[in-house]
């Protein structure tokens, strides 16, 4: 079993000093210090599985032939020993269509970064405004990102368009002003 | 297998500054998020967010240490109030009374702000292979209520704590893992704990309480030879302040002695940005044809009197208050910690 350190002095903590919903001083450091233990932690690391080997009149695993298949895929069918089994958000995947589904961005629960195509939109809009020659290089750019990524993910968390139609708002409004500028400078000649 | 539409968020409060280092700009902000299985953690750069899965079923510990840094805002921003404070109350100069006004206001609104959201706090979450800081509970109130917030959905996904689990099995694996392995050695940021019986903080404060007698001198008799020593201690302590600080640093030094330090520091700086508006307010209000190098300015600074306007008796006063508090304070805890130390390293007995 793991043991439990105090952050600052990485001193092990006895587990009478646990889950006592106050804060307790670090025998080391006398750092003010709160342990909420939860039942994994004296559960420990579960042992993989093994896939059983396979007897005659069984059926095999797609990826192992000699390993017998305890549950099939439940994206694509294939059945799966015990060893590829890949148990995630509640359903039964084989690696492929576990690789797959990262790769095409299909399971949520695996991206791990995101790029804020709202957001950079926003801002290309916005802060340029400041000095508003740059707005003529700027709007272009921003009222291009907001279309061609309308529908690319954004946030996980966040899920309105709200940044994209002010972006194209504000970068078309630009646009527009330089528009009228210029034809307005042109005619004048 | 889409699930994009099955997964919806719900904020948790808090939300704070990642720092890699002692001293770093914060490049990304942290918040938590509770999902159907798993907190999320996002760190967002306004431009791309990178997201961190915790599960509920892998959750084992979420560990709280309490941490001075509120504590420390709280002194330099009082300290700040009370500088801005004095300004308003002794400079004669109306537009510049209204700023000091402004900006004393200012603090005391970042003050109050400081002081209600509570103590601080660092706080890890930690599974069977990791163990991760959650920058977002900065603050104990916060954590508290996000512990309690999790602690039904992790119970619901582990199961409820057997009590033979937890009154025999971590004690007794606790006891053979002693027994196998022998204790580590207490560590600080993965340095292991050096004994120091703080000559460095004792030279310090003693600079700084000698300083203090002489400025309560000088508030009552003012000699230019007795300005050049006090600027000499001054010179002293502020140099032996940051030499203890970094000794200080993976070292036994109690928190109190510490913090007493840190304190200085912030005084240290105070009194330089003080004599740095002293000398600003002599430049104008003086003769500035006469100051051309260096020298002159510290000839002219030398020769100003605390019976010459009320800031500079202000700043005197102030600063002979805070060099005798912290240099007394410093010394009698170093005091202690030197005691404490030569009991605990009597044989028989171990200190630490």
């Amino acid at each position: 079993m793991e043991e439990i350190c105090c952050t600052q002095c990485h001193t092990p903590i006895l587990a009478a000093y646990y889950n006592t919903s106050k804060l307790i001083s670090c025998p080391s450091c006398h750092a003010p210090i709160r342990i909420d233990v939860f039942p994994a932690f004296y559960h420990g690391l579960q042992p993989g599985k093994e896939g059983e080997t396979l007897m005659d009149d069984q059926a095999s695993c797609f990826y192992h032939p000699q390993k017998k298949a305890v549950i099939p895929c439940d994206h694509c069918g294939r059945f799966l020993c015990a060893l590829c089994d890949v148990e995630f958000g509640g359903k039964h995947l084989c690696p492929a269509c576990m690789e797959t589904g990262k790769k095409k961005g299909r399971i949520v629960n695996l991206d791990r970064q995101r790029v804020l195509y709202d957001s950079v939109a926003l801002k290309l809009a916005v802060f340029p405004m400041i000095i508003f020659y740059f707005t003529l290089v700027t709007a272009p750019i921003a009222l291009y990102l907001a279309i061609h990524h309308w529908k690319s993910p954004t946030s996980l968390v966040r899920r309105t368009k709200i940044r994209f139609i002010f972006a194209m708002a504000l970068a078309g409004l630009q646009i527009l002003a330089w528009t009228t500028g210029i034809i307005y400078l042109v005619s004048r000649r | 297998m889409d699930d994009r539409a099955r997964n919806r968020y719900r904020k948790l409060p808090g939300r704070g500054p990642r720092r890699r280092g002692f001293i770093s700009l914060p490049l990304s902000r942290c918040s938590l998020y509770l999902g159907d299985d798993h907190v999320l953690a996002v760190d967002s750069n306004g431009f791309s967010e990178d997201y961190k899965r915790f599960y509920f079923s892998d959750i084992q510990a979420v560990i709280t240490r309490r941490t001075r840094r509120g504590a420390a805002w709280s002194i330099v921003l009082g300290l700040m109030i009370a500088c801005f404070f004095m300004g308003a109350l002794f400079v004669e100069a109306e537009p510049l009374r209204i700023f000091f006004w402004i900006l004393s206001g200012t603090f005391l609104l970042f003050l109050l702000v400081n002081v209600f959201r509570g103590p601080t706090c660092i706080c890890h979450i930690m599974t069977a292979v990791q163990e991760d800081q959650l920058p977002s509970l900065n603050r104990l109130r916060v954590a508290g209520k996000v512990i309690e917030t999790l602690r039904p959905a992790i119970e619901r996904a582990q199961g409820d704590l057997r009590p033979q689990e937890v009154d025999v099995g971590p004690n007794e694996s606790f006891q053979a893992a002693r027994a196998t392995h022998p204790p580590r050695q207490p560590r600080a940021g993965g340095h292991a704990i050096r004994h120091d019986n703080g000559t460095i903080h004792r030279m310090a404060f003693a600079f700084l309480l000698l300083d203090g007698i002489l400025t309560g001198i000088l508030l009552l008799y003012h000699t230019a030879t007795m300005t050049g020593v006090s600027s000499v201690l001054t010179l002293a302590y502020s140099i032996l302040v940051v030499v203890a600080l970094v000794k200080q640093y993976g070292s036994d030094i109690p928190g109190t002695l510490r913090g007493i330090t840190w304190a200085s520091l912030g005084f240290v700086c105070l009194s330089f940005f003080l004599s740095y508006v002293v000398l600003m307010t002599t430049l104008v209000t003086g003769r500035p044809a006469t100051m051309i190098t260096q020298w002159d300015m510290y000839r002219t600074m030398i020769h100003v009197s605390p019976q010459d306007s009320r800031l500079v008796m202000g700043v005197y006063a102030f600063s002979a208050a805070c060099s005798l508090a912290l240099g007394a304070l410093g010394l009698v805890r170093v005091k202690r910690h030197r005691h404490d130390s030569a009991s605990a390293s009597r044989p028989g007995q171990n200190w630490g």
